[in-house]
């Protein structure tokens, strides 16, 4: 009979969940702090990385990263005076682009490699099968997450 | 060929951001149904933790309450004296130490502590109903291994915190 992993014997999922939190936070401020690059705002690593795939219009980049209109313009301001990324405003249309500088890249790639470090070393320690469950529960989570959403979830616990 | 499930593509960290706060949404929306909108932060996890016995619960000591949450021991003290205030916990003198405190869930406590267990149950049936077995089995070693990865970059080991059971 085979002992049970730690994984299935001693914690709840939300437990489990709790624990997991900062992994990535933590490997991509080691990558950044490597290269000098520790004043990156926290969550733009999503931005910089939207701005890497410039696919994507402004207003998606917002919806794609969660956040208020408001909150994407203090980013980018931070971002611009941090020398990351560059803003620069059609007179004509007064449409907005925002393109990466170098220090912009060097994050970028400081970025993706500390969620690479956290990615290879799950794929290191899980089979495929775990992997990939890991991958549909987390999934999952996420489906009933969205489920739950009305006002309570957008006013959250009080504080 | 059957097309490729969505998640398939989504990088790990995105899936795990989009997964994080599922429990506490559901546990906020319980707590709001049930009248118990004024719970604080981390007060679901002291109140879950508590006897829920209906008549005459245990008293636990406080210490030992708040000391999985990894919080700083004025922001527990605020914790307690917050959930007292509001009614979802009693607190008195250790009979035997009069110098440590204990305490126990009042009837509001125990609604609160109700509704808490309820809500983290609902999220885990869908989850049932969402995955297979192995797949549940993969996504708890997938959270284990994130755990051992937090050493490895450098984190302190986390707290044990979580809704206790």
């Amino acid at each position: 009979m085979t002992t049970p992993s730690i994984a299935d014997t001693y914690f709840t999922i939300p437990e489990l969940m709790r624990v997991a939190r900062g992994s990535y936070k933590r490997a991509v401020d080691v990558e950044l702090a490597a290269g000098g690059l520790e004043d990156l705002p926290t969550a733009s690593g999503y931005l910089l990385a939207y701005l890497v795939d410039d696919d994507d219009s402004i207003a998606g980049k917002i919806d794609g990263l969660g956040i208020r209109q408001r909150e994407f313009r203090q980013l980018t301001d931070t971002l611009v005076v941090r020398g990351y990324i560059t803003r620069d405003v059609d007179p004509g249309s007064g449409s907005v682009t925002l393109a990466l500088t170098e220090r912009g890249r060097a994050a970028s790639e400081a970025t993706a490699a500390g969620v690479d470090f956290v990615d290879q070393e799950l794929a290191r320690r899980l089979t495929e099968a775990e992997l990939a469950g890991l991958r549909r529960g987390l999934a999952a989570l996420g489906e009933i997450k969205q489920s739950l959403a009305g006002p309570v979830l957008r006013r959250g616990l009080p504080q | 060929m059957a097309d490729r499930p969505w998640y398939e593509d989504v990088p790990l960290p995105q899936l795990m951001r989009e997964a994080r706060d599922v429990y506490r949404h559901a546990v906020a929306r319980a707590l709001a149904d049930a009248g118990c909108d004024d719970v604080p932060r981390n007060g679901p996890f002291v109140l879950a933790d508590l006897d829920q016995a209906a008549a005459d619960p245990r008293f636990s000591s406080q210490a030992d309450v708040v000391a999985s949450l990894g919080l700083s021991k004025q922001a527990a003290s605020q914790l307690i004296d917050t959930l007292v205030l509001r009614e979802y916990l009693e607190r008195r003198n250790d009979p035997v130490d009069r110098r440590r405190m204990e305490v126990r869930l009042t009837e509001r406590g125990r609604v609160a502590a109700i509704a808490i267990g309820t809500a983290i149950n609902a999220v885990e049936d869908g989850l049932a109903q969402l995955i297979s077995v192995d797949e549940l089995h993969g996504l708890r070693a997938g959270l284990a291994a994130y755990r051992a990865i937090r050493a490895q970059v450098g984190l302190p080991p986390a707290a044990g915190e979580g809704y206790g059971r």
